[in-house]
Order: structure tokens, then sequence, then C-alpha cells
């Protein structure tokens, strides 16, 4: 049976070429039965244009035409001109389809399990020439992923962000997070509005990093005859060779981030309270641990060739990606900011790789993180500084099925209830387990750990002058009304063991005082309370919407 | 020559502002400034009735002699009334012939602009071609359309407007925040600070106060893709599809419709925003009076203008606040309300018109309602509603030291 598929896309975008032809790259994605779009179990391709009010024909089987090789079984595309690729909206409907596939399954492949859209169906829709504007986005509402065209700087050339295999990676980063942490999108602290921006730039940039082809791209023809020195070599070739086409209209994490320069300061700057640009101190971090464990291997390797220092770079990204998104399951699913996501990164690997022996990534990453004023929120052990502590107490299990709590909500409620003291859950409040998600990770012994990740939340809606009263002692601002209605959340990620044990209780407490007066507080100087406050949708840029 | 008292006059022009100053001296003629004189919303011939009596209503209140006009910014509902045509009884004409010494403007009108300045300049035109994809885009929902076409045509190029204001006075002047107005020498004993429209500094622009940058903004709107749209598919020679089989795609269809039409809409607003930011604030100070005229400038504006040197302790003192941006939510933002002394008897004046921008499902409108409640509660508000109500054409505001602040109701 086949099991995999292999497709050309565009390595970065367009505008990076070798030998005057587009750069491409051939990946792997699961292979599945397509119709017509392509539509697969996950992703439906509908080229829509509501600017011209046109419907293109698509690619793959119509009106009982039988799959060939050369259509969606295949790659049509493998031997195709840059002509073909920048004019035939079918290579577009494959690029977008190959890149969005290619990031579900990286998730998958990370968490262990199936990741679900947030939208609550099964295939999210895109649309790769959705309007004549220079914006991409993800809509929860819409069950879709957008991406607009629009004229280039110069000439008479149609600039598509959806051959731009970043732009088309971070919006479906957005989505992914979406589904797997919903409520990263409600107003919370500048921490959390940019971690989302943040976590999608960094899955945009690793994706493309991962492929060897567009890291040879951007480095030196000839090795350097003083070695190689990758900040110098290659930091800079990256971040030219994005957003060629599409500058000052994307974010442009990584030519920011190279650029940035590391400081404990930063993260106060009044520049970097708007969600993209504190998200660049969130990729900076990375950028700097990737730079830096890449050029380890590479000296420790001998790496001389172009490709060879290309193929270790991919490599590093690879790996890195994987600690990003495994992250995620060691996250708090409420309010997170930047140290919550360093203790993640951190336990995330120790789980996998118990000895820091693998280039050591952790050290490197604590150390980065720390010259940008991110230290991590837990203390973690002598040996292991930053990761979260195991879970303690006396807890009860004598209600608890251990078959059941793999994959039934209710049954987890039950076991919180009944722990619900030592777990400090705050009993006014409303409680739901959002998910119960058994996975399968391959252990450090090679055997395969199963683990059953589940998180809750807790919302407790009072007025405001009825905060002073609760435990947690929350203090509002001193402006804000008592009678004002105000919405408090906590929650908990729960990490069970093989047999039902909890390992993790990785949560934001409802009921820490200093954490929610802080959050409060930013909401009600920021404007939130304000009914015309709307949450949007993630979009590529957002050149017209002002910080 | 002291002054002995001020006197600030609020016509009801619809949505527009329209503001007559007027400085009064013991042994001299009073002198007066005209701070901006524009409608909106309304055919051009309901522009002329509504327009032509305040004309000469402020023709005969100077004694046929304006001291300076201030035109904060250049959106037809400041500026529209100076337009001196159809004949010579427009109201613009009526205007002109108060030969006014001295006219104010920001800096981004400066005719002497270099065409690389980082300047808002063709946010206009922008609006044409907003105008344009609005009409292609039959689905958008009618209300998103009113909505955009009211931004948009606030925002159509006024070069009538504009060439007439460059032609009045002796004297122009372009301010930006820190100069001099020239205010002083038409306007004895009396120190006029310009707080706004603080300049971007061309390293620093996008950390102090941003315009979209001329490309972006083009890009963004895909002007030629747009215009070309027009004609023809992105893909002319490749097949369209049709038929039962398109079934599964109709639901996205028509939702990217409605999320087109969200992102038109954000653009016109931010290219709207983009123009009142570069408005021409003034705090003027005469007769130990000071009054806050703040044109459109919005919430970006105001973090700006807040972070230069002694501007928010200058604002611990007014006495009289024009209420920004005609009543919306971000022309008094709160980093701006809470320096007003509002326990003191302050004074808030608010031209403004329901139902002309915004929605109040969106929480967008304009006046936004929880503002009004607001300025109602902490001060002293004059509303030109409550003068369309009553059929008068204006309130004036008389203050002087030592006396209670007088409402003449016209």
């Amino acid at each position: 049976m086949v099991r995999e598929r292999e497709l050309t896309i565009i390595a970065q975008d367009p505008g990076v070429r070798v030998h005057g032809r587009i750069l491409t790259a051939r990946v792997r994605i699961p292979h599945e039965e397509l119709a017509a779009g392509p539509r697969g179990s996950r992703v439906h391709v509908v080229d829509y244009d509501s600017s011209t009010h046109s419907l293109y024909r698509p690619m793959g089987p119509l009106n009982g035409e039988s799959l060939t090789a050369n259509s969606a079984t295949g790659d049509p595309f493998r031997t195709a001109t840059s002509a073909e690729l920048l004019s035939n909206p079918h290579f577009h409907a494959q690029n977008v389809y190959a890149i969005v596939m290619r990031t579900l399954q990286r998730f998958e492949a990370a968490l262990g399990r199936r990741v679900s859209w947030s939208f609550g169906g099964h295939q999210i829709k895109v649309a790769p020439h959705a309007f004549a504007l220079a914006n991409a986005l993800y809509s929860r509402d819409h069950e879709a992923l957008l991406f607009g065209y629009f004229p280039a700087a110069r000439g008479r050339a149609v600039v598509h962000t959806c051959l731009s295999h970043d732009i088309v990676a971070h919006e479906t980063a957005h989505a992914l997070l979406d589904g797997l942490r919903e409520r990263y999108t409600d107003p919370s602290s500048p921490d959390q509005a940019a971690f989302h921006e943040g976590f999608a730039d960094l899955v945009a940039l690793l994706s493309v990093f991962s492929l060897p082809e567009a890291m040879a791209a951007a480095l030196p023809r000839r090795a350097p005859a003083a070695g190689w020195n990758l900040r110098e070599n290659a930091a800079l070739g990256l971040a030219r060779q994005f957003g060629r086409e599409l500058s000052g209209l994307r974010s442009q994490a990584l030519r920011r981030s190279v650029a940035l320069k590391p400081s404990r300061r930063l993260l106060h700057q009044p520049q970097f309270q708007a969600p993209h640009r504190r998200g660049e101190i969130l990729v900076a971090a990375m950028m700097h641990a990737f730079l830096a464990v890449w050029q380890r291997r590479v000296d420790s390797a001998r790496a001389r060739t172009r490709t060879q220092v290309a193929g270790e770079g991919a490599c590093v990204a690879s790996h890195l990606l994987t600690m990003a998104i495994r992250a995620l399951d060691y996250a708090p699913p409420t309010d997170i900011e930047f140290g919550d996501y360093l203790s993640a990164l951190l336990t995330g690997d120790f789980e996998s790789y118990p000895r820091d022996n693998y280039y050591r990534f952790r050290s490197v990453l604590r150390g980065s993180f720390a010259r940008f004023g991110i230290q991590p929120t837990s203390v973690g052990t002598a040996e292991e500084p930053g990761i979260w502590q195991r879970a303690g107490g006396e807890l009860d299990y004598r209600r608890t099925h251990l078959e059941s709590l793999q994959r039934d909500p209710n049954e987890v409620f039950n076991f919180i209830w009944d722990n619900r003291g030592p777990l400090r859950l705050c009993e006014e409040a409303f409680t739901r387990v959002q998910s119960v998600r058994p996975c399968a990770r391959l252990g450090p012994d090679g055997f395969v750990l199963r683990e059953t990740v589940s998180e809750y939340v807790q919302v407790l809606e009072a007025e405001a002058g009825e905060l002073a009263q609760l435990s947690a002692a929350v203090e509002k601002p001193a402006e804000m009304p008592d009678t004002l209605p105000v919405k408090l959340l906590g929650g908990g990620a729960l990490v069970f063991d093989e047999g039902g044990r909890l390992k993790y209780h990785i949560h934001n407490s409802l009921l820490n005082g200093p954490r929610q007066s802080r959050r409060l507080r930013h909401l009600w100087q920021n404007g939130y309370f304000d009914p015309s406050y709307r949450r949007g949708h993630f979009e590529l840029s957002c050149p017209w919407r002002k910080p | 020559m002291k002054p002995i008292g001020v006197q600030v006059r609020m016509y009801d022009v619809g949505f527009g502002d329209c503001f007559l100053l007027t400085i009064q001296y013991r042994k001299a003629q009073p002198r007066h400034v005209l701070i901006d004189f524009g409608t909106t919303a309304h055919p051009r011939e309901r522009e002329f009735e509504l327009l032509m009596p305040i004309a000469e209503d402020i023709a005969a209140l100077t004694a046929g002699k304006l001291h300076a006009i201030v035109a904060t910014h250049r959106h037809r509902d400041h500026i529209g009334g100076f337009v001196p045509t159809p004949s010579r009884t427009a109201p613009g004409a009526v205007i002109a012939r108060l030969q006014p010494d001295l006219v104010v403007q920001p800096w981004t009108e400066d005719p002497d602009l270099p065409e690389d300045a980082l300047s808002p300049a063709r946010s206009s035109a922008r609006a044409v071609s907003l105008l344009r994809l609005v009409d292609q885009q039959a689905e958008i929902h009618p209300l998103m359309r009113q909505e955009i076409l009211t931004l948009a045509q606030r925002n159509l190029p006024n070069r009538a407007a504009i060439r007439q204001l460059a032609g009045l006075g002796q004297e122009q002047r372009y301010v930006r925040a820190g100069q001099r107005s020239g205010l002083e020498s038409v306007l004895p004993g009396v120190k006029v600070s310009v707080l706004g429209p603080v300049a971007p500094r061309p390293r620093r622009s996008r950390s102090q106060l941003r315009f979209l940058p001329p490309l972006v903004a083009d890009q963004a709107l895909g002007l030629p893709a747009a215009a070309r749209a027009l004609d023809q598919p992105l893909f002319p020679d490749h097949p369209l599809w049709r038929g039962v089989a398109t079934l599964p795609t109709r639901w996205l269809r028509n939702r990217i419709h409605d999320l087109h039409a969200e992102q038109i809409l954000a653009l016109t607003r931010a290219f709207d925003a983009d123009i009142n930011n570069t408005s021409v604030v003034l705090l003027i100070e005469a007769a130990g009076q000071r009054l806050l005229f703040t044109g459109d400038a919005e919430e970006e504006s105001w973090t700006a203008m807040l972070a230069r040197k002694g501007v928010a302790e200058k604002l611990g003192g007014v006495h009289l606040y024009k209420v920004g941006h005609h009543g919306s939510a971000n022309g008094t933002p709160e980093q701006l309300w809470h320096r007003l002394p509002r326990e003191v008897g302050l004074i808030s004046m608010l031209s403004t018109r329901n139902g002309v921008h915004g929605q109040w499902e969106r929480g967008t409108e304009v006046p936004r309602q929880s503002l009004v409640e607001k300025l109602a509660m902490e001060s002293h508000l004059l509303d030109t509603r409550d003068l369309r109500r009553r059929r008068l054409m204006s309130v004036a505001v008389e203050l002087a030291p030592g006396h209670p602040p007088l409402t003449l109701m016209e």
C-alpha cells in the first residue's frame, strides 16, 4: 500500500532562484485518495477568487475522469518550468495543499497523535487566490486559510502569497495552534497575544529551514577560507531570502530577529508591546539557539561543503521544530507567558531525551532565552533547571478507571473533581475538560511511550467589586467600576503516564492573585473592556491594522 | 494688548466641524479665527443650504474680517466648506472675502513637501480605488457597504478646497508639533502651542506615528490587480468551473466575500486614520483660559503627542476641550481623558451627528454612546445634536477670568 506521496513545492518563495529557476523542493506527505480540489481528508482547496468572481476548474478527478499518474496521484509539476509554476493555478493549489499537509504531519508526528482543527470540522478550506489584497489569514469562523494576491513592487507581475512557503506554514500553524489551545486567542497578557504570532513564525521559519534545498541556497557556494561562521555566512543570507517579494508586508520575523541585539530590557520597551513585535523576541531567542547548535554541529562534524553544512542546518531545524511543537502539550492551556513556554520546551525535550547530550539543546535554549530576558517559569531541578515540577501531593485514584481515563473527558473530570483540593482548583468556578488525547511517542529507550494528555479550563464570572472577596485576592484596577462584569480564566494540562498516574500538572491557577491582577490591569489599560474590542483573524502582516 | 476673554462658537454643520474662536480685548477690536469649515454625508445642494447661513453668520460676527483660518486636516467634513464654487455666492466665497491674514494647515499639506516624504498624501487617491473595489463587490452586506462608502467619500480628493486654502491668506503656515503656528502674530497676547501632528522621524516613524508607507498601501489594495479584475480573471487562459460539482465549494465562496469586505473596510479605516492623524492640534492660552482644539486626532496620534515632553502637564489646566473626532471612541482615548481636569468644570464641545459612521451593534458608532455618557457626567457637555433638536445654528461659550462660563445658544 502506498503510504506517502511526493509533491513539488516552492522551497521558499518565487523570489528565491538558483540559476534563474525558482528553487523548488519535493516533500513527502501522507498519501490519501484525493478528490477534485485537491480535497483530502483534512484539507480542501477551493480556488475561488472573490475579486473576479472566478472559480477555477480544480486539479484532480472531475466528472468521472479517472486519476492518472500525471494528476492527483503523481506529481504533475516535477519537471515544470518556473513560468509554468507561476502561471498554473493547479500548481498553486498543489503548493498550498502540500505545505498545509506537511505542517499538519509535523504536528501529528511531534505530538504522537491526530491533531484536530479548532472549528470541529475535519477539512480546513484553503483558498489560494481568495482576493486581490496583500494579505493572508486564518479564520476560525470561516474554517479557512485565505491567501491574497497583489501586484509586485516592480513590473507587471503578480505576487501570490500562496506561493510563499513560510506564509502558508505560518497561517497553518495559527490554525493548528488554535485547535490545540483555543484559549490562546483570549485577551490576556502581552505575551499571550504575541505567542500566537511568534509561534506561527517559528513554525514557518523552521519548516523552511528543514528543507536542505532552502538552506543551501542561502549559503555561499564555496566554503569560506576562515571556516564556517554561520552567523555571518548563513543568518543574513537566510534573512535576505525571506520577504524578497513581500518587502514591508510581512512581519519580517527572521530579518528582524537576526538583527535583534539580545537584551533583557526588550520585553519592557513600548515598541515590543504590540503582538507582532513582541513575538519577534520569542523568534529571536529560538533563532539564536538554532544558530548556536548549528554552529556546534558543523564544527564537531567537520562539515566542509555547502551541502554538508546545509544538511546539518536542516537537521537542527527539524529537531527544533519538533521541540517547539511538542512543547505545546506541556504548556498551560490559558494565559501563556514566554517563561511558561520555555519551561514547556525544556520539559518536552527532557521527556524525550533525559540526558541533554544531543548537542545540549536545552542548555543552549536556556542561555539564549535568558539573554532576551526570558526565564523559565519553573525553577526545575538541580540537574535540569527550568523543567516543570512533577505532580506531587496525595492524589486519589480510587474512582478512576484507567481505560476510560485515556479517552473520556467525563472520566478525567471525575479525577479532577475528586482531587480538586490537591490540584488547587477554584471551587466557585465553572470547570470543563476540553480534551483527552492519548498519544504515543518514541521514548529515549526506543520503546513507544504512551501518555495521555488532557486539558481543563476554569472560568469564573464576577463583578469587579467582588474580586477582593475571593480567596485569590485579585485586585481590580482602581478606575474600574465595581459593577463591571469580568471573567477570570485558569486551567491546566494534565499529563498521565502509561499507568494512568498523573505525571505533570501544568497550570495557571485561577487562584493566582498576582497573575490575575496583572492580567486585569493590562486588559483594562488596553481597552479590552470596551465593547468595540473585537477579536480579529490571524493575518499575515496586518499592514493596515495599526498596533 | 492683553486679552480679557475668549469666546468659542460651535456651529451645527451636521457631521463636520466649524468653530469660530474670538479673542476679546479691552481697548481693541476682537480678533477671529475660524477653525475648520466642512460637512459631509449630504448631497452638494444640501451642503450649500446648510453652510451658507453659517458663512453669512461668520461674516456678520467678524464684521468682514477673519484674522486666521486653521484647517486641521484635509477631510471633507473639515475643509469642504472652503470651496468657492459654484458661484461667488458659495459659502467658500463668503469666507474668502473675509481676507484672513494667516492660514494654518498640517505639515503634510505643504506643497513643497518632498515627494518621498513619509506622508499619507495619496490616501485620498486611494479612496477612489476603494470605491471602485466596493462597486465590484455586489455581495458586500449593505450595512458594511454603507460604512465603507461613507468613510471613503470623506477621503475623496478635495482638490478644490485644498487649492482654495493654498491661495487664501497673506501667510501660509504648515505646522507640526513643537513649531510656532504664527497665530501669536495675529492674536496679540495669546500663546499657542502646536501639539500635533507629530511628524514621523524617518528612522523612528514606526515607533512614533505610523502612516501606511505608500508602496504597502498600494500593494495592500492591489490597485493594478483590482483594476484588471474589472475586466478579466486572474488566470484568463484557465477554464472556470461551473455546475453541480461545485456545490462543496459554495459555503466557503459566500464567506470569502464577507471576509473580503471586512478587509476592505479595515483598509478604508486605516486610510481614514492616516489623514485624521495629520490633524493640527492646538492648545490656545488666552485671558487665563486654556482651550484644546483637537481636529480628528486618533489614539495613536495622542500616544505620540503625549510622549512629548511637557504635553501631559499642559493638559492638566485645560478649560475647554473640543471633543476629538466627532465623539468616536478613539478620538478621546483614556490616556487623554484622564489628563483633562474633569473635576473643575471642564467644558466639552462635541460636533457630531448620529448614524453617519460605525454601527452600534459592533460598538463602532460615532459618537460612541459610552463616551458621550462619560462626557456628560464628568464635564459640561455642549452637543450639536441638541442644537438640531432646538433648531438652532450655534452655541457659544464665553470664558473670562473671574467669571463663570457663559453659554449662548442662537
